[in-house]
C-alpha cells in the first residue's frame, strides 16, 4: 500500500513502477485516496449555517500531514495495512512537500512493518533509480 | 554448473564465473556506450550456463539477450547475497559506486532488513569524485592511494555536483592548495554517507564495499566520523557481480 502525499491526476508514475515490478497496490492512505471518502459529512442539519459548520468540520478530520501532531494517520495506515492483506507500506512524498518528508520519519519509528521511503518529483529523470529502490524493496517482501 | 553474474553498472561492468559453487574468475571492463557488446564479450569469453544480471543496466541485458533466458535482480539483493558468501559477519554494507550510493542492513541470516540509495543525482558518488578530480587535475587511480590526513582547512557546501565544481574552480582562483579542495572533495561524500549510515544501521562489521571502497581518505573520514572501523572486503568491487552469480545456483 501507498502513504503520503496526494497523487494529481494523471501522476501515476509510482503506481506504474510498482506494479511493474510484480506488486499490486492494494490501498492508499492519501487525501486522493482513503481520505476522499473515509467519512462522510453528517447530513442532519436544518440550516445552510449549520450544514456549513458540518462541512467544516468534516474537512478537520482529514489525517493530514499539515495538521499536528497527527497520530491519527499512523492509526489508518495500520487500519488500512490489515483490512487490505498489504505486505508492505511505500511512503511517498513529493519534493518540497515538506510535511510529509517530516512525518516520514515519524511514521517509519512508529510501524513496524516492512517500510520504504520515497521522495520524489513529477519528472521521469529519477525513474531507473526508484525502480531499483521498488524492485529491491518488493525482493525483501518475498525473501 | 558454470554461472555468470554480470553487475551492469553506470561506469563499470563487473563479471564473476561462479563453477561448481566457488568463484572461478573475476573480470571488469569499462561499461563505455555499448554495454550491451560487453556483456556479449564476456558471455563468450566464459561459455556460462546460465547468467544472472544485476547493477544498472540489468534491463537492458535481460530484455535484449532474452534468447540466453538471462534473469535479473536488483543490486541490493546481488550485494546481500555477495556479502553473505564473501563476509559472513557483515551487518552493514556501504556501496559507494559510479553512480549510486546506498547502505545496506542485514541480519544475522544475511537477509535484508532496510536499505537506502541516493536520490536520482550524482551528488556524493564516484561519478562526482571523479568529475572533481578532474577539475583539479589529479588522476583517480593517483588520488586513491593518498596518504590519510584528516585535516580541513576548507569545506565545500555544494553537494551537487554542478554548484560544487564551480565552487572549486572558485577555490582554485583564490589560490587555495588544490590538496586542501580534494580533502574537502573527500570529506563532503563522506558526510554523506555518514548520514545515510545514521539512518539505516551503525551494525558492525561494517563493510565498505564498490569501486570506491580503494579510496583511503574516504574510509578514514567515515570511520572518523561513526567512531568505528570499517572493514573492506575481498574483492571489493564484485559483491554484486558474485551475488548475482550465486542467486544463479538457487
Amino acid at each position: 500500500m501507498i502513504s503520503g502525499c496526494p497523487f494529481a491526476l494523471p501522476n501515476w508514475k509510482l503506481h506504474h513502477l510498482i506494479e511493474a515490478s510484480g506488486a499490486i497496490v492494494v490501498g492508499e492512505e492519501s487525501c486522493v485516496g482513503k481520505r476522499y471518502y473515509y467519512k462522510l459529512v453528517d447530513e442532519n442539519f436544518n440550516s445552510i449555517k449549520e450544514g456549513l459548520v458540518k462541512i467544516a468540520e468534516r474537512y478537520l478530520t482529514t489525517h493530514c500531514a499539515c495538521f499536528t501532531p497527527n497520530d491519527e494517520r499512523i492509526e489508518d495506515i495500520k487500519q488500512m495495512f490489515e483490512a487490505q492483506k498489504a505486505d508492505g507500506v511505500i511512503h511517498y512524498s513529493l519534493q518540497f512537500c515538506t510535511p510529509y518528508m517530516f512525518e516520514s520519519y515519524k511514521v517509519e519509528r512508529k510501524l513496524d512493518m516492512p517500510y520504504l521511503r520515497i521522495e520524489t518529483d513529477y519528472s521521469m529523470e529519477d525513474i531507473g533509480q526508484l525502480k531499483t529502490r521498488i524492485e529491491a524493496f518488493i525482493e525483501t517482501l518475498k525473501m | 554448473m558454470r554461472v555468470l553474474g554480470l553487475d551492469v553498472g553506470s561506469t563499470y561492468i563487473k563479471s564473476a564465473l561462479i563453477k561448481n559453487g566457488d568463484l572461478e574468475a573475476l573480470e571488469i571492463t569499462e561499461t563505455s556506450y555499448n554495454p550491451l557488446e560487453k556483456c556479449y564479450d564476456f558471455i563468450k569469453k566464459f561459455k556460462p550456463d546460465k547468467i544472472i544480471a544485476t547493477g544498472y543496466g540489468r534491463k537492458l541485458i535481460s530484455q535484449r539477450l532474452k534468447d540466453l533466458g538471462i534473469i535479473d535482480i536488483t543490486e541490493i539483493k546481488a550485494f546481500a547475497i555477495g556479502t553473505k558468501y564473501i563476509h559472513p559477519s557483515a551487518r552493514t554494507i556501504i556501496d559507494i559506486g559510479g553512480q549510486d550510493t546506498k547502505v545496506i542492513r542485514l541480519n544475522d541470516d544475511g537477509k535484508i532488513l532496510k536499505f537506502e540509495m541516493n536520490d536520482k543525482c550524482s551528488a556524493g558518488t564516484g561519478r562526482f569524485l571523479e568529475i572533481m578530480v578532474k577539475a583539479l587535475g589529479y588522476n583517480l587511480e593517483k588520488v586513491k592511494d593518498f596518504a590519510p590526513d584528516t585535516k580541513l582547512k576548507v569545506k565545500i557546501n555544494s553537494m551537487c555536483t554542478v554548484f560544487a565544481e564551480s565552487e572549486v574552480i572558485s577555490m582554485i582562483a583564490q589560490g587555495i592548495d588544490r590538496k586542501e579542495i580534494l580533502k574537502a572533495v573527500h570529506y563532503s561524500i563522506s558526510q554523506r554517507i555518514v548520514s545515510m549510515l545514521k539512518r539505516v544501521s551503525l551494525e558492525e562489521d561494517i563493510i565498505f564495499a564498490g569501486g570506491c571502497a580503494y579510496n583511503k581518505l574516504i574510509k578514514v573520514f567515515i570511520e572518523k566520523e561513526i567512531n568505528k572501523k570499517l572493514k573492506i572486503p575481498k574483492h571489493p568491487q564484485f559483491l554484486g557481480a558474485i551475488g548475482a552469480g550465486l542467486y544463479g545456483l538457487s
